[in-house]
């Protein structure tokens, strides 16, 4: 063989390995997607903290290449598939509730204990999801996996699908931090469609102030309560309230701010980014991925709508003056603190001194609450 | 008398063996079947197709030769078994397995429909059934519903219980006993036991408004707990209160009835500023001008000479 052969053939085994010989429409899709999700985190400035890794991962999983040689994040050994780990065997999202107990004020909660009810009405968001996978085909365990998307909370979306249905977790995944990024744009329509001008300005007693006994107290009251009666829920519900004692107890700060910044970043970037890189377009564009897109968005409107009417429906028994703005329903959803940022600001656009913000808080944690109780009664049940 | 106890015994004969052929066909019955067989068990012709399984369950050989497989139970006579087809006799706890894909002409054991077929009894189930030679009496019967059937996982009857229920049989056993086992996954049984999901999601929320009505109550009731205990401090604290305010001028209190007289002024009089809840930091620019310049404001160092 010649040299000029010799070079030739190397340059053309060189070729073969490129991303532009491997690429197929389906990368190029999903690079599209990608640029998108990093638009609308940058640009848009919408959940940046999340668009942007998962964006960014989208493209990482999306270089296309010739298999077999470590890359892949599905490929056996690859660095990305030690990464991933974190997802697929779960241990991110607890790490996240870690982090997020940590980072959250329940006092608005503790000092408005029926708030919490809406936060347990927006779990229908889930359920509703689940009745509508299972409608359209879905066996039990997907179902379960997809109907979590309605509990707009990303970390416990991702811990039980790695569970109950891991092939479609970067499906789950994406839609449910899609969602969760468009909750300024899904809810407000459908609160102001639900309620009337005279409930937008329902004014809230101010909360009362919550002593610091109370606020250690309810982390561990919490932790019993709720995971005696779903131990499933224990991986997240553990860490969420294990966070929060750390923040509350007040002996240890150093402890409490790694896990709400240092640790939490950590975690966020790496879960971020491996979330992204895990929809490679061999794995991801399937019809399935676009059935659970939709049924993603319709958790989101269901549970949105049965937190608003669960306020209408409880303000049925509640004196005047004890009202809630029923503004405050959609907050329900998880989703923190973007669902009660919503509520604040559709609050604000009919009053401009009715803040809700702190009243929202309230269903809002609860929710996150709801839905991990929820994502525990899923894996008892299917898992 | 021994006439009426010939023919007696005559008759008790004649009855017995009609009961006894009867008996024998309806000793028969669907015993295994798998809806969807995505990898498991093939055919002759390498098809992965789904299949059902016969039983005799009694104790004479016999032939499966001209009864009726259907599965639309208006048309009770939809496939034939051929009287010739070689292995349609079923010696006593033996099966026979059939193949049901839509492609009769590949065998007697292939018949002419598919079982996921939800077209005859509608509400999304199947129907399966085996009628005797005159395709009149119903021999067995089952409907499933199709959306709950796990791919390469059968139901079937036990073989080793008297009058035994459909049960998920877990990994299909086609010509063999049956495995009614454990082994399935809880979300399979779930799937078979309430193949909608209602029955899951009333449970589920029905958990989780109970967990947090408790939750609401503990802590309603440990907060009035910590209200009465903060009114009871502040009660405790009033006395030295009114002992410290009672010792200077009064000088604090008016100045917050003041800013309480000046709120209530802005507020009721409509003066106060327009919030739009947003908050403004303004960078300032000095505009750079030969007379800002330091260095031209600098003093020449003397020169000595």
């Amino acid at each position: 063989m010649s040299f000029a052969e010799t070079i030739s053939e190397n340059i053309s085994t060189f070729l073969s390995f490129t991303g532009f010989a491997n690429a197929t429409s389906g990368h190029l899709i999903m690079i599209l997607i990608g640029l998108i999700f990093l638009y609308l985190g940058i640009a848009k400035k919408w959940e940046p903290m999340l668009l942007v890794p998962i964006g960014f991962g989208i493209l990482v999983g999306n270089i296309p290449f010739q298999p077999g040689f470590q890359i892949g994040i599905y490929e056996d050994g690859s660095v990305l598939s030690y990464l991933y780990l974190g997802v697929v065997k779960g241990f991110y999202p607890p790490l996240i509730f870690l982090g997020i107990g940590a980072m959250t004020d329940f006092s608005a909660l503790i000092s408005n204990p029926k708030m919490v009810l809406i936060g347990a009405a927006a779990q229908f968001g889930i359920f509703g999801a689940y009745l509508t996978a299972t409608a359209l085909g879905f066996n039990a365990s997907e179902a379960g996996a997809i109907g979590i998307i309605g509990g707009a909370d990303g970390p416990t979306a991702i811990f039980l699908s790695s569970k109950l249905a891991p092939d479609l977790m970067g499906a789950i995944a994406v839609s449910a931090y899609s969602y969760m990024a468009l909750v300024p744009v899904i809810q407000p329509p459908i609160m102001k469609l639900l309620t009337t001008k005279k409930e937008r300005l329902i004014r809230m007693k101010p909360p009362r102030q919550v002593s610091q006994t109370e606020k250690i107290i309810f982390p561990i009251v919490g932790l019993l309560l709720t995971t005696f009666l779903v131990p499933s829920g224990l991986p997240l519900l553990g860490m969420l309230f294990f966070g929060n004692l750390l923040k509350e107890s007040g002996v240890t700060r150093r402890l409490a701010n790694t896990a709400s910044n240092a640790l939490m970043d950590i975690v966020t970037i790496l879960l971020g980014l491996t979330v992204g890189a895990s929809t490679q377009a061999t794995t991801f564009l399937t019809p399935k991925s676009v059935m659970i897109f939709g049924i993603g968005a319709l958790s989101f409107v269901i549970a949105t709508f049965s937190g608003v009417l669960f306020v209408k429906f409880f303000n049925l028994f509640l004196k005047e003056g004890n009202k809630i703005n029923p503004l405050i329903g959609n907050a329900g959803v998880s989703a923190v603190p973007d669902a009660a940022r919503v509520s604040q600001d559709v609050g604000l656009h009919y009053d401009k001194s009715n803040y809700l913000l702190m009243h929202a808080m309230g269903p809002n944690v609860s929710g996150v609450i709801g839905s991990a109780v929820a994502a525990g009664l899923l894996l008892g049940f299917l898992g | 008398m021994k006439r009426k106890l010939l023919l007696f015994f005559a008759v008790a004969c004649i009855g017995a063996t009609g009961t006894l052929r009867a008996q024998g066909i309806k000793a028969i019955r669907i015993n295994e079947v798998l809806v969807f067989n995505d990898s498991g068990y093939r055919d002759n012709y390498g098809v992965c197709g789904s299949w059902f399984e016969i039983y005799n369950t009694g104790v004479r050989t016999l032939s499966l030769g001209g009864c009726y497989i259907t599965n639309d139970p208006n048309t009770p006579k939809k496939y034939r078994i051929p009287k010739a087809a070689q292995n349609a006799t079923l010696p006593p706890k033996t099966y026979a397995l059939f193949f049901a894909y839509n492609e009769p002409s590949r065998s007697a054991f292939h018949v002419n429909f598919d079982l996921a077929d939800t077209g005859f009894i509608g509400g999304g189930r199947a129907f399966l059934a085996i009628y005797d030679q005159s395709g009149k009496e119903l021999i067995d019967s089952v409907s499933y519903l199709v959306s709950a059937q796990v791919p390469n996982r059968s139901f079937g009857k036990s073989e080793e219980v008297k009058n035994p229920e459909w049960e998920l049989a877990g990994n299909p056993t086609p010509m063999a006993l049956n495995h009614i086992s454990n082994d399935m996954s809880r979300a399979e049984i779930y799937q078979q036991k309430d193949p909608h999901g209602w029955l899951i999601t009333i449970t589920s929320m029905l958990v989780v408004f109970l967990l947090l009505i408790i939750i609401a109550l503990v802590f309603k009731g440990t907060g009035s707990y910590f209200k009465k205990q903060a009114l009871k401090q502040q009660a405790a604290d009033a006395p030295k209160q009114a002992a410290v305010s009672d010792a200077p001028s009064g000088t604090p209190e008016d100045e917050v009835a003041a800013a309480i007289a000046a709120a209530l002024h802005l507020y009721a009089d409509d003066c106060h500023e327009v919030e739009d809840n947003g908050f403004y930091l303004h960078r300032t620019f000095n505009q750079p001008s030969p007379w800002a310049n330091k260095s031209l404001n600098f003093k020449r160092n003397p020169i000595r000479k």
